[in-house]
């Protein structure tokens, strides 16, 4: 009778456990969904007016390819990759290191794990999860290309990013048998490396090619700020994005069914080390970009940047070292941000700096803070040298790969939007509707006379030609990257 | 691994509609890659159109 009752008490613990576990996922990844929310509106805001739907519909469509090429390639890179490019005897063997027969065949789309399938109830999840991370990584890379890039453009790197460099990057240091951290002993719990130190040196890798927005610089390399159009529509969008990121961060844990949590290295946690470093760190990073900017836009970075700061530590650090570490980066920031500016490089939203400079510092501030820390078995422990190679690493991960594919894009026209689009405003040129109707010069035009169409008829010399035509005159083309014209 | 009662039936144990039958799905999967790839190039025709209107405009 025992042995009846304690095994259908362990039927029902199996089933609440598998049952909590993909209940947990789920509730994760749509929370995460939050941190496109804020994107959106963080990136429209930052847009001027007439681009502001532009930027828009680029986040909309990150997202939508992300999610079926995920599917197609990047779960599998995930899985198979870890130990590419090196073989079995530590050469080179970029094809002998995918592990294709093993745990790779979990990544195949048309593998039975990949779809529904009731013996099944962890791979849809946690693809869910990886996939939402995925596209994080997209939408920190595209604010800072806003207004210039052409749409297909950002939807090849942006998938190229998402899809193929963040993930490999993970599954060499953000997987229990990444050779990152078989090797070195890299430690990057809440992904500072694996996503925000690769997207923001993806975007840099991307920036110089694609070259500044017009107007951004003067004549003598001086910068001008061009300032968005909404600003309290950016910042709520970069408070939406902390509350995603309580997601993304909750899905960097590993439901045990043993009932421990551990970290995505196999290492035991918890979620209340996570909050506690989430909030210190953001904290710091609020009062850290105060201390220096006292501007609400870099405030809002510096809570991201606090939260990135901490995130490869978030089950180590003490609490109040999490708010210090949190409020160096968010000090960080600005500095960074103007330097970028003086290297000629047009980062619209300070992605470089807020994701890529405090990626960097996170992935530092364990290799400083928590050396020695063992890792799990056979796994050496953190040092401050295996810390500092894993960000390089990481760091050339997401630069070279985006320099090498802005660069063919921009030597075949395709990177960058013509400067009269630009000028016209990507929503004239690309959008069938408008952000902000009711304040367009043609509706004045129009005033009283509702039987005329609501948009300009298309071969309408736009209302504001003469004003474009002379500001184009005087567009110095040395701070213009050549884009190739087709005859028209 | 669950409790659920489909498991116990034969063959159901995976719902994969297409889970016996691995060309139709992976002339599926190709398919969905196809249309990705169309809307790309799509898009990228789109561009150079309203990039010429867009300096058609100006020139007036």
């Amino acid at each position: 009778m025992n042995d009846e009752v304690q095994a259908a008490i362990d039927a029902a613990l199996a089933g609440h456990t598998t049952i909590n576990l993909e209940i947990y996922y789920w509730w994760c990844t749509a929370l995460m969904i939050a941190i496109h929310a804020g994107f959106l509106a963080y990136e429209m805001g930052a847009s001027r007016s007439k681009h502001a739907l532009a930027s828009g519909v680029k986040n909309i469509l990150a997202f939508a390819f992300m999610i079926p090429t995920f599917y197609a390639f990047g779960w599998f890179i995930y899985l198979a990759g870890y130990n590419f490019p090196f073989g079995a005897d530590g050469g080179i063997d970029l094809l002998g290191s995918i592990d294709v027969e093993g745990d790779g065949q979990g990544g195949i789309p048309w593998s039975h794990g990949m779809g529904p399938n009731l013996q099944d109830q962890a791979t849809g999840i946690f693809w869910a999860a990886f996939t939402l991370f995925a596209c994080t990584t997209a939408s920190i890379y595209s604010g800072a290309v806003i207004e210039r890039i052409k749409l297909s453009a950002f939807i090849i790197t942006a998938v190229l990013l998402g899809s193929v460099v963040w993930i490999l990057g993970a599954s060499w240091g953000w997987h229990p048998a990444g050779w990152m951290v078989v090797q070195w002993g890299f430690r990057d719990v809440a992904a500072a490396g694996v996503v925000h130190t690769i997207a923001g040196f993806f975007a840099l890798g991307i920036l110089i090619p694609l070259g500044p927005r017009i107007g951004k610089y003067n004549a003598d390399g001086s910068a001008n700020d061009l300032r968005g159009h909404n600003m309290p529509l950016t910042v709520v969008g970069l408070m939406l994005i902390i509350l995603g990121f309580f997601g993304f961060l909750g899905a960097c844990l590993i439901y045990d069914p043993a009932g421990q949590w551990v970290n995505i290295y196999g290492i035991s946690s918890n979620l209340s080390a996570f909050v506690f470093n989430t909030l210190m760190g953001m904290a710091g990073g609020i009062i850290g970009a105060y201390l220096i900017t006292r501007d609400p836009f870099w405030m809002m970075s510096g809570a991201l940047g606090g939260i990135f700061s901490v995130a490869s530590g978030i089950d180590l650090f003490y609490p109040p070292l999490g708010f210090l570490v949190g409020m160096i980066g968010g000090i960080l920031i600005p500095y960074a941000a103007k330097f970028i500016e003086k290297m000629g490089i047009d980062d619209a939203v300070g992605a470089v700096a807020v994701h890529g400079v405090c990626g960097v510092w996170g992935v530092m501030a364990v290799g400083i803070f928590c050396a020695g820390y063992p890792g799990a078995e056979g796994i050496p422990a953190i040092s401050i040298l295996g810390q500092a190679k894993g960000a390089l690493t990481l760091a050339l991960l997401g630069f070279i790969p985006a320099l090498v594919i802005g660069s063919i894009l921009r030597m075949f026209g395709l990177l960058r939007v013509r400067n009269e689009v630009e000028l016209l405003g990507l929503d004239e040129a690309e959008i069938p509707s408008q952000s902000y109707p009711e304040f367009a010069r043609w509706e004045e035009a129009t005033a009283g006379d509702h039987d005329r169409p609501r948009r300009p008829a298309p071969d309408r010399p736009a209302p504001d030609a003469p004003v474009l035509r002379e500001r184009a005159d005087r567009v110095d083309p040395n701070r213009i990257p050549p884009v190739p014209r087709r005859p028209s | 691994m669950n409790s659920s009662p489909v498991e116990s039936f034969e063959g159901a144990a995976a719902i994969f509609t297409f889970a016996d039958n691995p060309g139709v799905v992976q002339g599926i999967f190709w398919a969905m890659c196809a249309a990705m790839v169309f809307v790309v190039l799509v898009s990228m025709i789109h561009e150079v159109r309203i990039g010429k209107k867009a300096a058609r405009r100006l020139r007036r």
